[in-house]
């Protein structure tokens, strides 16, 4: 990839100058720190090249204006936290039944409730895999640069154009509010989403791994777009249970036949690991730091999770073979530590590391102090 | 240049903030690579607050540090807080208004003379933290050019510029 300029931006900039990359051209949302920066930059930005900026009365018509900007040709994101972030749940569930590309950032703070505003946190990322009720995914990309902020980004719409599907991008108030060089490439690649050609059902598709035609406005389709059970023409069938299972089952494996795609991982030092460090988002450059101080006493291994959904097994499987124990660092009471157990099945002990309260970051000290209590 | 981590701590209204996006742009407009942060929160005018910055030739590995190399301190309200987060062997770069304790041992301690600005009224020493950098520069741990360069921009670009070279020339 070659790279034409050199900017400082924040975590938050960067997201949104991602996102203008990518092509997003709507915008709805309600102000909430710390991902407020976001909506700043693109309340200034889009109206300038053509596209339609909307502050909402809160997160939920915000979220529900997405899915129709969605439906009417816009690439559309929203940005939030927390608070905001709870109140657009059922909106993302309806997006993904009615297979709406759309972005959702999610910049987290502490919680529950109003919590610590505007204070770091990692607590949201089962909600970001589960906080819709029903069977279904969403991919989740979480970055740990400001220069991650806005590649991520681009892939995140890519992804939701591509595969007709709601995309959360998770980040946390350190870094959104970090400010780091980034080399903005010379072209981004953008996706489309699929289109009809002939006669094709909008939501339905031979290939499972394909997202069906979504239909463009004006061209004379007679569409119908429910968050209800439908069959492929989208007609409602509230009463099948066979219709019920093939479009639940078809929405889950567009997603799942294409993890390996969607995954984004950056293994450092695995083969000659003594300990693993397993960390995302903020934390995950405490942990490289971490494995810096300790070279030439303890060999660690880092696996960076830049996808959290599907969540990328082979590395940490691998990381769980090799090492001794595996610590993993979060900015919550322990979320991540689930998955990791759950691939490491019990190759070797899961060490949690949670931290609360604050905002105050994983230090690599404390956690390179660890790593060589573990080691032992 | 080897990373270097500086903390600039002061209380809200003195310009904190300012002076460390001022230092960061300068210098990535050098070349330099710069990872900055600052408060950020419901801190106001009379409170403490905090710019970080790590600068470095190299790709910065992580951010986020707890224990600073320099620590330049603007106002007593900030001091017990930066004193707690200086590396040992650090450096303390104090305000002449504040009472940096002798016990003091493990640290440097140069002060310097810039927070009182104009004599105005309710100022809490606004020349102070771009005073510091000018201090700084002098010190050795940037050039002074870049800063000069990038404090011409903004409606307050003189009485920067002349901050920058009080500092210097302490």
């Amino acid at each position: 990839m070659s790279f034409n300029v050199r900017k400082f931006w924040s975590g938050n900039i960067a997201v949104a100058e991602g996102a203008l990359a990518a092509g997003v051209d709507f915008y709805a949302g309600y102000p909430i720190t710390p991902s407020s920066e976001i909506m700043e930059h693109m309340a200034r930005e889009l109206p300038k090249r053509g596209g339609i900026f909307f502050q909402a009365e809160d997160e939920i018509a915000s979220i529900f204006m997405l899915i129709g900007a969605s439906w009417a040709e816009a690439k559309p994101m929203t940005a939030t936290s927390g608070p905001g972030f709870s109140l657009m749940q059922e909106g993302l569930g309806i997006a993904v039944m009615t297979e709406t590309p759309l972005l959702v950032v999610d910049v987290m703070r502490a919680g529950p409730g109003t919590g610590q505003a505007s204070k770091a946190a990692q607590g949201d990322l089962l909600q970001a895999r589960w906080g819709r009720h029903g069977d279904q995914i969403i991919p989740v990309f979480a970055p740990s640069s400001v220069q991650e902020c806005f590649e991520l980004t681009v892939f995140a719409v890519n992804v939701a154009e591509e595969l007709r599907t709601p995309v959360i991008l998770l980040s946390d108030e350190l870094l959104a509010h970090t400010w780091e060089t980034v080399r903005v490439p010379k072209e981004v690649e953008r996706a489309e989403r699929p289109r009809p050609k002939d006669h094709e059902p909008p939501f339905g598709s031979a290939d499972p791994r394909r997202a069906p035609p979504m239909p463009r406005l004006g061209e004379g389709h007679a569409l119908l777009v429910t968050a209800s059970t439908h069959d492929p023409w989208g007609l409602r069938q509230t009463s099948d249970p066979a219709v019920h299972r093939e479009l639940v089952e078809r929405l889950w494996a567009k997603i799942w036949l294409n993890r390996e795609k969607l995954s984004r991982y950056e293994a450092v030092g695995v083969e000659e690991a003594e300990v693993g460090i397993v960390a995302y988002g903020s934390v995950a450059r405490s942990a490289l730091a971490a494995r810096k101080l300790l070279e030439g006493r303890v060999r660690v291994g880092v696996v960076v999770l830049k996808t959290l959904w599907p969540f990328p097994e082979e590395p940490l499987a691998e990381l769980a073979q090799r090492a001794r124990a595996v610590l993993v660092p979060e900015l919550s009471l322990g979320q991540l530590v689930w998955d990791v157990e759950r691939v490491a099945k019990g190759s070797c002990p899961v060490v949690r590391f949670p931290k609360v309260g604050g905002g105050i970051p994983i230090y690599p000290e404390e956690l390179a102090e660890r790593v060589v209590e573990v080691a032992k | 240049m080897a990373e270097l981590r500086l903390r600039l701590s002061g209380i809200g209204g003195q310009g904190v903030v300012f002076a460390g996006r001022l230092l960061a742009q300068a210098l990535f407009e050098e070349g330099k690579e710069i990872a900055l942060r600052y408060a950020y929160g419901a801190e106001v005018m009379g409170t403490p607050v905090h710019s970080e910055l790590v600068i470095s030739d190299e790709p910065i590995i992580c951010p986020y540090f707890h224990k600073a190399d320099v620590a330049v301190v603007l106002h007593p309200r900030a001091l017990d807080q930066a004193l707690s987060a200086l590396s040992p062997g650090g450096l303390l770069v104090g305000d002449s208004t504040v009472a940096v304790p002798r016990m003091l041992s493990r640290v440097e301690v140069r002060p310097f003379v810039a927070r009182t600005s104009k004599g105005r009224p309710g100022d809490p020493g606004r020349l102070a933290p771009v005073a510091a950098l000018g201090f700084l520069a002098k010190l050795g741990f940037f050039p002074l050019e870049p800063l000069l360069r990038a404090a011409q921009r903004g409606p307050a670009a003189q009485e920067n510029l002349e901050a920058l070279r009080l500092g210097f020339d302490l």
